[in-house]
């Protein structure tokens, strides 16, 4: 892999094909959703054939649904399967949440409440996974816009046992962390205190948008900006605990040129430098 | 408290009703009101990247209402979003208030079309001069079909002039003859290249009928059936020349 050795990557959109293709950008890895790739033919496999011969690939699916009750989506499962077969990526991931329940794909990323009977459900299905595929995947923390009563434990808590249960690793979106310390009211840091860090494999960092809801202000995770100030400070936070982690450059909507991508990438870059060089890194996050 | 199963199926019911009043929902539970918002609004865009024509036929905001009540009609079925659509254009048949635009539909079905030409199977088409190096006679009793990635169209509004005259940067749609025109076309990928190539009458009978399983001398007296203005050497030119063409398995 020519430019393996940079943690940091960026997401791969079809708009940026061509100019991929033709620059060969310096980025450590790109990161996709395999949905986007599961068509018979056409344009997205001819590229990313050319792409997977050059750089690393991390599958971020959307379509498994571990959170769901009747068990993950096994159909979804083999293709995901077959498409790993096919480009060998270095990572995969899901997320935290349901995306489809009853013969319903909800296309979002659908929160469930945290009890001992849902981890049972989550921990089966990761199980399930892991074994057809025959890799460790990540999961990651989701987007909360509100806190669902029925919850009888800390998200923390609820991955802390998901990982040691099943032997998943963690997506840790630092994005996702500080919209829901805005949206459910806690400090940001607790959380990077309360989860077992040792399991994180890829690390997030994305933009968000901050809405209005029936008179409170919500943030929504729209991937559609730069990474905001906040969330630099608790990239700089997490590389102080735990060092350099593969790290993605998340931008799925409002999508800007690959120039502006690769900006954010180098800005993600220049604070693992100092990290590497053992510098305090809370300096440069304001 | 209810089950995991229970939960779901409450959130379910409530992400797929389409008559609620989005305020009083909100009060109620505003994290299931934010992901019913996000649901409806990421798969209508997928849907107007695959629909863009039809979108741009009747705006914005009456797409997106129509779009919503396809969505809660017919949601999607499977993760896969690329795969979602296909009924999009029989619900905008019957959808009473494009009742105006009767050819509303066949736009969608032909952006349809389309979209599945981008993303089927790549397959080896024939080269013009695999044609040209046959005897006549073998010609006649060669037995094709069309490539996956190929899809013949038809209308009879004309629709591929509309689709083309929104193709047009800015749009331009001075140069539209009149809409009740039937058009008849075929689209075809290759080499990452989509084409829409326009076809007369006789064309259009001889493709169906290779595809209905005739050998090619059969299909050539059936276009010459249809079309009297059937021009065979012309038209095998054209057609060849597309490379919409396999060897029938």
């Amino acid at each position: 892999m020519a430019y393996a050795e940079s943690p940091i990557g960026i997401s791969l959109k079809p708009q940026h094909y061509s100019e991929i293709l033709h620059d060969r950008p310096q980025i450590g890895w790109f990161e996709l959703h395999p949905e986007n790739y599961m068509s018979e033919g056409g344009e997205s496999h001819r590229v990313l054939s050319a792409i997977a011969d050059r750089y690393p690939l991390s599958f971020h699916s959307v379509g498994l649904s571990l959170g769901r009750a009747e068990g993950p989506d096994l159909t979804h499962l083999e293709r995901l399967d077959r498409l790993c077969s096919d480009y060998d990526p270095c990572r995969v991931s899901d997320h935290l949440a349901w995306t489809s329940s009853g013969g319903t794909f909800f296309n979002d990323l659908l929160p469930f409440p945290y009890t001992q009977a849902s981890l049972e459900t989550f921990c089966n299905a990761v199980d399930l996974v892991q074994t057809r595929l025959g890799r460790r995947i990540l999961v990651e923390n989701p987007s909360q816009y509100a806190a669902l009563d029925e919850s009888e434990m800390a998200e923390s808590d609820f991955l802390n046992a998901l990982t040691r249960r099943s032997g998943c690793g963690l997506l840790l979106d630092l994005n996702n962390i500080y919209v829901c310390s805005q949206n459910l009211g806690f400090d940001p840091t607790t959380y990077l205190d309360a989860i077992d860090l040792s399991q994180v494999g890829e690390v997030h960092l994305a933009g968000h948008t901050c809405s209005e809801w029936m008179g409170r202000k919500i943030l929504i995770d729209d991937h559609g900006s730069e990474v905001c100030s906040e969330v630099w400070s608790l990239f700089a936070d997490l590389l102080n605990r735990i060092g350099p982690v593969s790290t993605l450059i998340e931008w799925d909507t409002d999508v800007p040129s690959l120039e502006r991508l690769l900006q954010e990438a180098e800005k993600a870059q220049s604070y693992v430098r100092v990290c590497v060089a053992g510098g305090e890194l809370r300096a440069l996050a304001s | 408290m209810p089950s995991l199963a229970e939960y779901q199926a409450t959130w379910r019911d409530a992400l797929l009703t389409q008559d609620r009043d989005d305020s009083e929902f909100a009060a109620v539970s505003p994290a299931l009101a934010i992901h019913k918002n996000n649901f409806l609004f990421a798969t209508r865009e997928a849907l107007a990247s695959v629909f863009g024509t039809v979108s741009a036929l009747v705006g914005e905001e009456f797409f997106a209402a129509m779009a919503k009540a396809f969505i809660i009609a017919e949601p999607p079925t499977s993760p896969v979003i690329l795969d979602y659509g296909s009924g999009f254009p029989g619900f905008i048949a019957n959808f009473p208030p494009a009742g105006t635009l009767p050819y509303l539909s066949d736009i969608a079905v032909f952006e349809w079309d389309l979209h599945q030409v981008a993303l089927a199977a790549d397959a080896q088409a024939l080269e013009p001069s695999f044609f040209s190096a046959q005897a006549v006679e073998t010609l006649l009793s060669l037995e094709l079909a069309l490539i996956p990635g190929a899809r013949i169209f038809q209308s009879k509004f004309a629709v591929v002039d509309i689709w083309r005259a929104h193709k047009s940067v800015p749009v331009d749609l001075t140069s539209l003859g009149p809409i009740d025109v039937a058009s008849r076309a075929l689209m075809v990928r290759n080499d990452g290249l989509l084409s829409v190539i326009s076809l007369t009458k006789g064309e259009k009978f001889f493709l169906d009928a290779l595809n209905n399983g005739e050998d090619l001398g059969t299909a050539t007296a059936i276009a010459l059936d249809g079309d009297p203005a059937y021009d065979i050497l012309e038209s095998n030119r054209k057609l060849a020349a597309t490379r919409c063409f396999q060897l029938r398995e």
